[in-house]
């Protein structure tokens, strides 16, 4: 009996070539005192409608006056990103109508925007990139509505309304999930060092919108482009990275449905659903949004002379790319190590403190995120953990000097610090986890160890290094553990070498 | 260009306002002709060095430092309908899923980036 073959595919599917393009969107909140437009404070958490004045409320006849200070964080930002910044800068109306909008425009900058164009650099696996930037400027931001499963009513809460924001807008650079997650990061690092924002997705003060679409090899070396989808509700790095690549497959998908044809469709708005890890149609374009901008008649055009660019300039510190390549330069450290320990400006201070006062710089490195572990643990910050760089690095010190074990100085004495804030020499005494050095003690350990268990030593003898395991893990089991593995080492090899009967 | 009455209803529709067809033919002829009064502004010779925004008064901001607000009594006297603690409105929702929903999706940007004319 033979076997019929299966029919052959009617047409066999080879998956295109493409080119994925992201530009991201992404919306800051400036860390100032005062919202951008009036005096009302900004604060988190406060109950609903009660930091509102007729500014903010929109009532007529209310006069916005800028913040100078979110002008000049702005400024450092665009400043430190190396955005041509404007000579003379305005802002517009924005006109749309939503509840959460209570003077039925938002006052932001159209054509005189803070900042034109920039970079942002990157770190993949890859190595660095730069992403172009295409703007930076100010606005300010909405209320809050909060919608109700069952009813037929929306709550607003307009204590948000008119904090500073600042959207900064990346051209389409982007190519992948992993470039993605790699910007916000890189971003977010920027406005931490400038100290200009929480920079916090998951509480909303930065948030992002990426917009992709794909450039697919299509029949003749055409080229066709998939429409521009831009998705909403991304709330954390790791969720950039799956709207890119939920989007990318979809949108193949969408291709090899419909073909060529898919670059007819509308550009569209979807939303990132966390819970299901999908993105759904929130609603097309299919004619642009007629927002009528407008120049906003309330507020004089501000001229950004000298004395704005000096101040700005001063609130730029040392920048994560600088100082990752001067760790590495003036501390040995690897690129990841230094990567690791300049992401965040209060882990790259500590380290340096630290180092400073005497840890080694890879050690100390290493170290980092344990420290950080701690500080998560407890929600304080790096510099309230009880634990100052300075009693830190005698504890990296007392490591690196075999007087303790790493292992035992992590578990042990690190917390214990914390708690009662003695110092590691005390704690180590007091717990008895100094390593043992005194030799005369090891050597007679070893010896007995040697004695105990001839065949490994006769073993070690024959050439099988890993022979002195076993007589390791007795002079250690002997010791109670606090014997340095190194001098162990280095005895029994000596006493072994040295009395070796065929000598 | 003249407003012609399909000019006043995109206007109205932007605007939210509720207009008649009879109204837009009205509304169309009173708005051309005000809009013909502004561009007479056109005709005004300017200095040479006015081609820019500075004929304001400039620089007008305001140092960082909050003030009070009002009590939130006050700030939802003028509401058309309250709970006491928030503004009510007619539900809007374009989004599934979840209980209470913090609407944190901002509306701006994207379309009008200036971007994406090539892409």
């Amino acid at each position: 009996m033979t076997a019929t073959p299966p029919p052959p595919p009617a047409s066999t599917p080879v998956p295109p070539k493409y080119r994925v393009l992201v530009g991201i969107e992404v919306h800051l909140q400036l860390r100032t005192r005062s919202k951008m437009f009036c005096r009302c404070p900004v604060r988190f958490g406060s109950p609903p409608n009660t930091l509102t004045c007729p500014v903010c409320l929109g009532m007529p006849g209310a006069l916005p006056v800028p913040n100078r200070d979110a002008m000049l964080m702005a400024l450092a930002l665009a400043t430190a990103m190396q955005c041509e910044l404007a000579e003379l800068t305005k802002f517009d109306r924005k006109n749309y109508f939503y509840p959460d909008l209570p003077k039925g425009y938002q006052i932001s900058q159209l054509d005189r925007p803070l900042g034109s164009g920039g970079v942002i650099e990157i770190i993949t696996e890859d190595g660095v990139r730069p992403i172009r930037l295409q703007r930076l400027h100010i606005e300010e931001d909405t209320g809050k509505s909060l919608h109700e499963d069952a009813g037929n009513v929306s709550r607003v809460d307009l204590n948000r309304a008119g904090t500073p924001l600042v959207e900064v807008v990346s051209e389409p650079d982007i190519t992948s999930a992993a470039e993605a997650r790699a910007y916000l990061t890189a971003l977010r690092a920027l406005v931490r060092y400038l100290d200009i924002s929480d920079g916090n997705m998951q509480e909303g003060n930065l948030r992002c919108e990426p917009n992709i679409n794909l450039h697919i090899e299509g029949p003749g070396g055409t080229t066709i482009k998939t429409p521009i989808v831009e998705v909403k509700n991304v709330n954390s790095v790791r969720n950039v990275g799956r709207a890119v690549t939920l989007e990318v497959e979809r949108q193949l998908a969408e291709y090899a449905a419909l073909g060529p044809a898919v670059a007819d469709g509308h550009r569209s708005t979807r939303g990132y659903d966390d819970t299901h890890d999908r993105t759904f149609l929130m609603r097309r374009k299919e004619d642009a949004h007629d927002y009528r901008y407008f120049p906003e008649p309330d507020i004089p055009p501000i001229t950004i002379g000298s004395a704005w660019l000096r101040e700005a300039a001063e609130r730029v510190p040392e920048l994560p790319h600088a100082r990752r390549a001067r760790f590495v330069e003036e501390y040995g450290l690897s690129d990841y190590d230094a990567d690791q320990v300049c992401r965040e400006r209060p882990t790259a201070d500590f380290f340096e403190q630290a180092v400073k006062a005497g840890a080694g710089a890879k050690p100390a490195a290493n170290w980092m995120d344990e420290l950080n572990r701690h500080a998560n643990e407890r929600g304080a910050p790096l510099d309230q953990l009880g634990v100052g760089p300075e009693r830190f690095a005698a504890l990296v010190k007392m490591v690196e000097a075999g007087k303790i074990a790493h292992k035992a100085a992590a578990r042990e004495v690190l917390p214990r610090m914390m708690e009662t804030g003695e110092e590691p020499e005390q704690i180590v005494d007091e717990l008895g986890l100094g390593q043992i050095d005194d030799s005369a003690l090891l050597w007679s350990a070893a010896q007995d160890a040697i004695d105990q268990n001839p065949k490994a030593a006769a073993d070690f003898r024959a050439g099988k290094e890993q022979a002195l395991g076993a007589l390791m893990g007795l002079v250690m089991r002997e010791t109670g553990g606090k014997a340095n593995p190194k001098v162990v080492r280095r005895v029994l090899v000596e006493i072994l070498t040295e009395s070796d009967p065929e000598n | 260009m003249p407003i012609d009455r399909d000019e006043v209803l995109r206007i109205a529709a932007l605007a939210r306002l509720r207009v008649s067809p009879e109204e837009a033919e009205a509304l169309a002829g009173d708005l051309d002709r005000i809009v013909a009064h502004i561009d007479s502004l056109r005709e005004v010779e300017l200095p040479d060095d006015s081609g820019s925004l500075t004929y304001f008064d400039q620089d007008v901001h305001r140092e960082d430092r909050a003030g009070e607000s009002l009590s939130r009594d006050d700030a939802l006297k003028n509401a058309a309908e309250t709970d006491g603690e928030f503004f009510l409105v007619p539900q809007v929702v374009d989004k599934p899923g979840g209980k209470t929903r913090d609407d944190r999706a901002t509306r701006s940007g994207g379309d009008d980036a200036g971007r994406g004319g090539d892409r």
